[in-house]
């Protein structure tokens, strides 16, 4: 399945998250992530959407999605054409010494950072494309570290 | 007045004052129990519905027959989400609607207070754009937003949400002052872009496509009567020569008893419509959203054609076809460059074409009256013979809707209305009723099932005066739905033979002069009588039980399997 980036523009209105994703909703759409932030423009906000689909997918729902009244612009953009990255805190058990060490492995392979560490839990933080995220939790569920929890935070991305 | 103190329910008064509204269609309740307070000073009169559907139907009949902007009011709670029809409604087909709401003090909202509804939210998806109004200063600038946004582009429904606080809430004195002298209000909607222009080289293709076609088509529709463009469809359909058909709602928006006027298209389109419409090889959608029950099988309706299609709406584009060119704007504008640049002779390439479809039309005529017989067909015919020119016509869903589309041309747009997309029974009084205050004559026609619908709105006729000719088309059925039982589900009729109160004593009760037809020379002589009142009059015409409305195109079948009547379909190319 193809998957789609689309960068919004809005005003930062109550209630424009929520008309965007229930118009994705209600269209059928598959949406994978979508976040929203402030930009240095006041009053505006920026939300990246990457939504699974054919290609004529996406373009219909640029379409609905440009129709809303509190949106400025929105694109549909090629992986080529944007800069995106996501985060993702993965929380770990570590047993052992041997433990220690495939985290110290796995984290200089896909340089992940340890963000907390008290007694045997840690929060490794990893800032990357979806990706190469993909390909860290994979490769950590290969090891015998137990991991309890992660989050990810969806993408962001600029038009270059 | 120095000094005068305004409230926001006085603030939302005079701004409607300032938009020119003369009218709202409203029902009282505690949340706007200050705007109710405040009313009696301002120059707007009430119109008191008895449930709020009604209201959003008659502001909705009020915009559809007179162009201007209908507003209904509702209290909170219940009274908003009795507006949820009529303003799904609305959306559906593109009518400019302002729907105001009152909502609980706003210390109380998410508390689940007593008749609290988060109507902002249930509208979300049935509206252009809606406002919670946060501070009573922003409301001048909500009200005038929410009039151009409902006007402008693609028309629909705005909802404003004011909470009971709000509406006593004093506004500052400069607001006042400028609302006071019915200045202008900034608007501030950077994201709204409805001045969209079409690229020349679409217009290009377009002149290309069809001075290359052999078989082209028209199908024209609502968009042309919103968009004003009556005399450039009939500028273009002069020159081009190209026959034409049209939707529900195209009905009025070119001169329908022109020769090569084929007749409305779709599930009940006639013969020779449908049949252009399959051997078309260009179609020319203009100002249509090539809905199912224009389409068919959508797959059969695409094939071997290209399409040219002129929206407003460029999300329109490619959503149910995919186009050969997208001509994007209003049609007012962008259709005379097209007129311009065919070339004169373009009507002599499609001789051929042009006397296959007047065959076809001369061929498959409508079903006409049965001699002897009171049908909903021959009150229909009977009717649009009697009608005068500026007479309205709404009505409800169903069989008599389809028939009364097949039948009536009339030579101006906005005299034939109906709920279209979303198929609302129940519409044809209360719009009626909105649609009176155009200063025309209205017909308001429904079947048993749909007058019952709103029928308590008869009160609203009688206390307001509003001098409607009703008329209801008995068959003891729910008509349409019987049909499809017994073309489809073998005649097993579940719930739709209706056991109706006496129409005749139901009028009379409200205080409407009110009369029964139950033979065609009974129903002719009431319908002389109809014409000739002035004010409200209720007929009952008792029509045949189990007539059935042809041509059909059975649902998941393709316009060239359209059946003229239960044994032959039309044939194609």
């Amino acid at each position: 399945m193809n998957k789609h980036i689309l960068i919004v523009h809005a005003q930062n209105n109550p209630g424009v998250i929520s008309r965007l994703s229930g118009l994705l909703r209600r269209k059928l759409f598959n949406i994978e992530s979508m976040t929203a932030g402030t930009t240095h423009r006041p009053g505006i906000s920026s939300l990246t959407i990457v939504m699974t689909g054919d290609p004529s997918q996406a373009i219909k729902a640029a379409g609905v999605i440009e129709r809303l009244v509190d949106v400025l612009s929105v694109e549909v953009v090629q992986p080529d054409e944007c800069v995106r990255r996501e985060v993702v805190i993965a929380k770990i058990k570590i047993n052992s010494e041997a433990d220690e060490k495939i985290l110290a492995q796995t984290e200089g392979d896909i340089l992940a950072k340890e963000i907390y560490r008290e007694g045997d839990i840690c929060c490794v933080e990893l800032i990357d494309t979806s990706q190469k995220l993909d390909q860290f939790l994979e490769n950590i569920n290969k090891t015998s570290l137990e991991v309890l929890d992660w989050a990810r935070s969806g993408v962001v991305a600029v038009k270059r | 007045m120095p000094n005068q103190k305004l409230i926001g329910a006085d603030i939302l008064l005079k701004m409607l004052e300032n938009q020119g509204v003369s009218e709202i269609f409203a029902y009282p309740g505690g949340a706007v129990l200050p705007i109710y307070d405040s009313m009696p000073k301002w120059n707007v009169r009430r119109i008191l519905v008895r449930h709020e559907q009604a209201a959003a139907f008659a502001a909705q009949g009020y915009s559809r027959a007179t162009q201007g902007v209908g507003v209904c009011l509702a209290t909170s709670g219940p009274g908003a989400t009795n507006l949820v029809t009529g303003i799904a409604d609305a959306m559906l087909d593109s009518i400019p609607m302002i729907a105001i709401t009152g909502n609980v003090f706003k210390h109380l909202i998410g508390s689940d207070a007593f008749q609290e509804t988060d109507i902002v939210g249930i509208c979300e998806p049935i509206v252009k754009h809606s406002y919670f109004v946060e501070d009573v200063n922003d409301l001048p600038r909500i009200i005038t937003e929410a009039f151009h946004l409902a006007q402008t582009g693609r028309p629909g429904p705005v909802l404003i949400d004011i909470p009971k606080c709000i509406q006593i809430e004093t506004a500052d004195e400069n607001v006042t002052k400028k609302v006071l002298a019915s200045d202008d209000f900034e608007m501030h909607l950077p994201g709204y872009f409805h001045e969209v222009s079409t690229e020349m080289k679409e217009i290009e293709k377009a002149v290309t496509l069809i001075e290359s076609a052999e078989r082209p088509l028209v199908i024209y529709g609502h968009g042309v009567i919103l968009s004003n463009a009556e005399k450039e469809l009939k500028d273009f359909l002069e020159k081009s020569g190209i026959p034409n058909t049209w939707t529900l709602h195209g009905i009025g928006g070119y001169d329908n008893t022109q020769d090569l006027s084929l007749g409305m298209l779709g599930m009940h389109g006639t013969g020779a419509a449908n049949f252009a419409v399959h051997n078309a090889d260009l179609i020319l959608g203009i100002g249509i959203r090539f809905d199912d029950r224009i389409t068919g099988r959508l797959d059969k309706f695409k094939e071997n054609k290209k399409f040219i299609h002129f929206d407003i709406d460029p999300s329109e584009f490619n959503k149910n076809v995919e186009v050969a060119a997208r001509v994007c704007g209003q049609i007012h504008d962008t259709l005379p460059a097209i007129t311009q640049k065919i070339s004169e002779d373009t009507h002599k390439k499609f001789q051929s074409w042009q006397d296959l479809c007047l065959a076809k039309k001369a061929k498959w005529a409508l079903d006409k009256d049965k001699p002897g017989k009171l049908t909903e067909i021959s009150v229909i015919n009977e009717l649009y013979k009697i009608m005068g020119e500026e007479d309205v016509v709404t009505v409800d869903v169903g069989q008599h809707e389809m028939w009364a589309a097949q039948r009536f041309f009339p030579k101006k747009s906005r005299k034939f209305l109906a709920s279209g997309g979303l198929g609302t029974m129940g519409f044809s009084l209360p719009s009626a009723m909105g649609a009176a205050f155009s200063g025309h004559n209205v017909w308001s026609i429904s079947g048993d099932g749909g007058f019952q619908m709103n029928s308590q709105e008869l009160a609203t006729v009688f206390q307001d005066k509003i001098p409607l000719k009703i008329i209801i088309l008995n068959n003891s059925f729910l008509g349409m739905v019987r049909q499809w039982q017994e073309l489809f589900y073998d005649k097993n009729y579940v719930d739709t033979p209706l056991v109706n109160p006496d129409f005749v004593k139901l009028g009379e009760a409200y205080g409407i002069p009110s009369f029964r037809a139950e033979t065609p020379e009974e129903a002719n002589a009431l319908l002389q009588k109809m014409k000739a009142t002035d004010g409200p009059i209720l007929v009952e015409f008792k029509v045949e039980k189990e007539e059935n409305v042809f041509p059909m195109v059975p649902q998941g079948k393709a316009l060239g399997e359209t059946l003229l009547d239960r044994e032959n379909k039309i044939d194609t190319l």
